[in-house]
């Protein structure tokens, strides 16, 4: 169930629905599992780790969003 | 048995010259960012609170389920001895939001709030959760019933759920912050005020004056509050070793 409370009209905020989610993968960088996106280049996007570590969740080069080389 | 280890955050994960051939690959430069020696976390709540389910990509999002993990760190973490929590946020998810919201107001270390830009609907409850609330004169907290603007997904929700819910997020707030459930209400339910909603735009000054925010500030008052907090709780911890002695 998903409840969102938010002043953004639901058609804003939906707007782009019926795309193509982006490709995720999951992979293993640092010895750490994460969910990336490939953003071309031979880069990929952090979306969110996989990690039983709260200390990894710190790390600022791990953040949502931070751009990583990979494959390696 | 600790799988972790306890402050060093920025350790790379193998050591030496392999340390550094891993890092170029992962992360196409010669040395990880090294985490800032600081006693103190920025969280940063913008966008919208995205939670159990992923948003169009046009939707700048606050992901929860790194959030989550990150307050643990915090939680956990010797070397930092504050939160600071920095809020520009349109909404979201009204459980990852909850979720987020309890978790700050139950870290056991000082905590301190500044709402920027705007602190709407879920972000009420996130903003009033930390032990000190700011909010920049400019801010606004938008006040209105989930019923109404809310997006409903999946289950349709029966009146009931949605009172019971509403329930829950007034009494978080009332009890985390000096606003009294009748002047919380009345701002809920005001007409006239929002073009396609009830409810209240509550700006910067009315929202300490309703007792919704401790005080109006910024950047600078409330690093300076977190900081006296800080003293504050190390200065009580000092007295109870004492005592113990």
């Amino acid at each position: 169930m998903s409840t969102l409370w938010t002043i953004v009209p639901a058609e804003w905020l939906f707007q782009d629905y019926a795309s193509e989610p982006a490709a995720r993968e999951e992979i293993e960088v640092g010895g750490v599992r994460m969910v990336v996106t490939p953003v071309g280049r031979g880069q990929v996007r952090v979306e969110r780790l996989i990690s039983a570590n709260p200390q990894h969740y710190l790390r600022p080069e791990w953040q949502p969003g931070a751009i990583i080389r990979y494959p390696h | 048995m600790h799988a972790w280890a306890e402050s060093d955050t920025a350790a790379p994960e193998t050591g030496g010259q392999g340390g550094v051939v891993q890092s170029v690959e992962s992360l196409g430069q010669t040395q990880p960012v090294q985490a800032e020696d600081s006693n103190i976390y920025c969280l940063t709540i913008i966008g919208q609170i995205e939670g159990h389910m992923t948003l169009p990509p046009q939707n700048k999002t606050t992901k929860y389920e790194h959030v989550i993990p990150q307050l643990v760190a915090v939680e956990q973490n010797d070397s930092i001895e504050g939160l600071l929590i920095v809020l520009n946020t349109v909404g979201g998810d009204v459980e990852a939001g909850l979720a987020i919201a309890e978790m700050v107001a139950s870290l056991s270390k000082p905590t301190v709030s500044l709402v920027l830009g705007g602190g709407h609907s879920i972000g009420v409850p996130i903003a009033v959760s930390a032990d000190y609330s700011f909010i920049a004169e400019t801010a606004s907290m938008t006040i209105h019933p989930i019923r109404l603007t809310g997006m409903v997904i999946g289950v349709p929700q029966s009146f009931e759920y949605l009172e019971r819910m509403q329930e829950r997020v007034t009494r978080f707030v009332v009890e985390h912050s000096r606003i009294t459930e009748e002047k919380f209400r009345e701002l809920m339910l005001n007409t006239g005020e929002m073009a396609r909603d009830i409810g209240s735009t509550v700006v910067g000054r009315d929202a300490v004056r309703y007792g919704l925010i401790d005080e109006v500030g910024g950047l600078g008052q409330a690093m300076k509050k977190l900081k006296d907090l800080i003293e504050r709780n190390r200065g009580s911890a000092v007295r109870e070793a004492g005592v113990v002695q």
